[in-house]
């Protein structure tokens, strides 16, 4: 267990990435080098979720983290679900973010849902950073045990002068057989703040999992999320919106592994950059020699808004099985002026008519959300970033 | 209404208006014809203002305003519509959303009360009956997957919504069946008033058939070459242009 008190990004064991290494190309890791971040400890001191918009009566349950560790005090834990809580586990081959969160996470929590069930509201993973220079690694596992059907919102809070953070989420989903689990991930991010995250979700025999993502603000977001489809008629989605405006660094890696045969897997990935923003994409789909009868759908389209803002969008298909139906699609380039044009001779103004030319686009990433509440707060994010 | 006067306007350094002359009256109706690539659309693009024609003579009033200096919108505002040759898909973008905010916007800066959503509903039943356009299209994304037809009700259905005081139809009829045409040319007929007037291009004497015109221009090279009455498109029709465009003109 991490006896530290802060995430210091000096520690020699730490082994940084380069631009040489490939996924890295674009995302620079140095700028924490002299780093350091305070990790908060204990129960919250004044904060109030619900002046954050935060609605508990809206959820089935809540699970606060602070500094990492689950806070049993400001959580809502219903009667279904038992919390678990040990040594954090061992990352896979995880270059850097694993080996952040290896070293100064505390504990590893365990969410489990028990057999059979399902819930009406969504559950809330909130992380909270209160003060200025404040970091937490949290190393989260969630069980959904056979037929259980669950959704979880993931949400990060920033106290008023929280500016400068570091959180770094490593994420489990282990969806067992039969099992469905959404994932909501709200990646709207403190000024100049950080935020490293690694989601894995473990698919069994024909069980889904539906990630959705959006990401917005900060001087760096860095997610890895992984998809193992391991057992057959599996489902799994990722669909992402990054939002990048002034120096905003957004960067999403994704990987969707068909181990086995008669599996599905759909991606959607919507970028956009405006000011010096930068986005990057780069997703992988991965199937087995194995995996016959796969069908994996990968799509991604980004809309550079300015001439110092970048997109690095990259597909990367590995396929060594014969008999699949993969597609992918990948285009980046300037909103379109043709439609912008119609708009506007129609008597939108300009601004008007970018923006609702921006909404089109991007809101096509959250088709398919059953929750009318969290369809609404992924539009709202997105409606911030266009209205500024 | 309108009066255009010695208007050029060139594309990548290639000159196609080349001093176009045209006074449009209220409660008119003008039809333009004339060969592939005269500059029939140049002439409605630059009228509504698209950027990517550069003017570089001549002058284009509108109701009393130099409308080469508006924008787009603001030319929507002062009640001009082009019914666009080549209507644009515009995926992720309702159909209905668009058009109501088109239509406050356009009151709002005429000063006038928005639209609440029960009027608005209203208006968008009536007009939909009038131009017979699917009520399920105004549900979708504008234009997109829509049938070439369905574009061209489409952009008589955004009119009818917007109610201009000066309509540009670009080849609306080309692309629809003949039920189609006389619905569209019914519902121009509708709305056409002793306040509004229309510019319509087209390439067929049918429409004049529905739509009666008061004057018929041909426009070639980049100038309008010849006006007359109805009887000219039926002229055209039979002869085509050769008659005009290989004699020698006189002002
Ligand atoms: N982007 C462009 N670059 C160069 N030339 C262009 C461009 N756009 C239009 N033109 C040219 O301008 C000329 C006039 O085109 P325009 O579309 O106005 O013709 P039109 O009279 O509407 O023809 P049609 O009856 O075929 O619709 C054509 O020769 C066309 O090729
Ligand atoms: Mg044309």
């Amino acid at each position: 267990m991490s006896e530290f008190s802060t995430i210091d990004f000096s520690h020699q064991s730490l082994d940084f990435p380069t631009k040489k290494d490939e996924h890295f190309k674009y995302t620079s890791m140095g700028n924490l080098k002299s780093k350091g971040f305070d990790i908060p400890s204990g129960v919250l001191s004044s904060l109030d979720i619900e002046k954050h918009g935060i609605e508990k009566a809206n959820y089935a349950g809540v699970f606060v983290f602070l500094g990492g560790c689950f806070s049993h005090e400001n959580s809502e834990v219903p009667k279904q679900i038992r919390i678990e809580s040990s040594s954090p586990r061992k990352k896979e081959n995880n270059v850097f973010i694993g080996s952040v969160n290896q070293l100064f996470s505390k504990e590893n929590t365990r969410i489990v849902l028990k057999d059979n069930q399902s819930a009406e509201k969504p559950y809330l993973i909130l992380h909270v950073l209160e003060e200025n220079n404040q970091g937490a690694c949290a190393d989260i596992e969630i069980k959904l045990s056979e037929n259980t059907n669950a959704s979880f919102v993931q949400k990060v809070i920033y106290g008023e002068n929280a500016s400068n953070t570091y959180l770094n989420l490593s994420t489990y989903l282990d969806v067992e057989t039969h099992a469905q689990v959404n994932f909501y991930n709200f990646e709207t991010i403190s000024a100049e703040g950080f935020l490293h995250q690694q989601l894995t979700a473990d698919l069994s025999k024909a069980s889904k999992c539906h990630i959705f993502s959006v990401s917005t603000g900060g001087a760096q977001i860095r997610s890895n999320i992984n998809l193992k489809l391991n057992g057959e008629n599996g489902f799994g989605q990722i669909n992402g919106l990054q939002l990048a405006s002034d120096s905003n660094h957004i960067d999403h890696h994704t990987k969707i592994e068909h181990l086995v045969p008669h599996c599905e897997s759909s991606e959607l990935y919507k970028l956009l950059a405006e000011k010096k923003g930068t986005c990057v994409f780069n997703g992988k789909v991965h199937v087995y020699k194995d995996a016959q009868k796969t069908n994996a759908y990968q799509s991604s389209a980004g809309i550079i808004m300015s001439d110092q803002a970048t997109i690095y969008a990259k597909p990367e298909l590995e396929i060594y099985a014969d008999d699949v139906k993969c597609s992918h699609g990948c285009t980046t380039g300037a909103l379109d002026k043709e439609a912008l044009f119609y708009l506007r001779s129609r008597g939108l103004s300009e601004k008007e008519a970018r923006k609702l030319l921006l909404e089109g686009f991007a809101l096509e990433v959250f088709q398919g959300i059953d929750y009318k509440m969290v369809l609404d707060e992924f539009q709202s994010t997105a409606d911030l970033f266009f209205n500024a | 209404m309108l009066e255009i006067k010695g208007l050029e306007a060139q594309i990548e350094d290639k000159q196609i208006l080349k001093g176009l002359n045209l006074k449009v009256n209220a409660g008119e109706i003008h039809a333009i014809m004339g060969p592939n690539g005269a500059g029939k659309s140049t002439l409605a693009s630059v009228l509504s203002g698209r950027e990517d024609y550069e003017v570089t003579g001549g002058s284009a009033v509108f109701l009393g305003d130099d409308l080469l200096e508006m924008a787009p919108e603001e030319r929507a505002w002062a009640g001009l519509f082009l019914a666009f040759q080549y209507p644009v898909e515009i995926p992720g973008v309702n159909n209905t959303t668009f058009l109501k905010t088109a239509i406050n916007e356009a009151r709002k800066q005429r000063g006038e009360k928005e639209l609440n959503a029960k009027d608005f509903l209203l208006m968008l039943k009536e007009k939909q009956k009038l131009v017979e356009l699917d009520l399920s299209l105004t549900k979708r994304a504008v234009n997109e997957g829509f049938s070439g037809g369905e574009k061209k009700r489409n952009e008589i259905f955004q009119m009818a919504m917007l109610q201009p005081k000066l309509a540009i139809l670009d080849e609306t009829d080309s692309g629809l069946d003949i039920d189609a045409l006389r619905v569209v040319s019914n519902g121009v007929n509708k709305l056409r008033s002793k306040e509004n007037a229309f510019i319509v291009i087209t390439h067929y004497q049918r429409l004049l058939d529905y739509i009666v015109p008061d004057f018929v221009h041909v426009l070639h090279d980049g100038k309008i070459i010849k006006t007359g009455d109805k009887t000219l498109a039926l002229k055209l029709e039979k002869e085509g242009y050769d008659w005009i465009t290989k004699q020698p003109q006189t002002a």
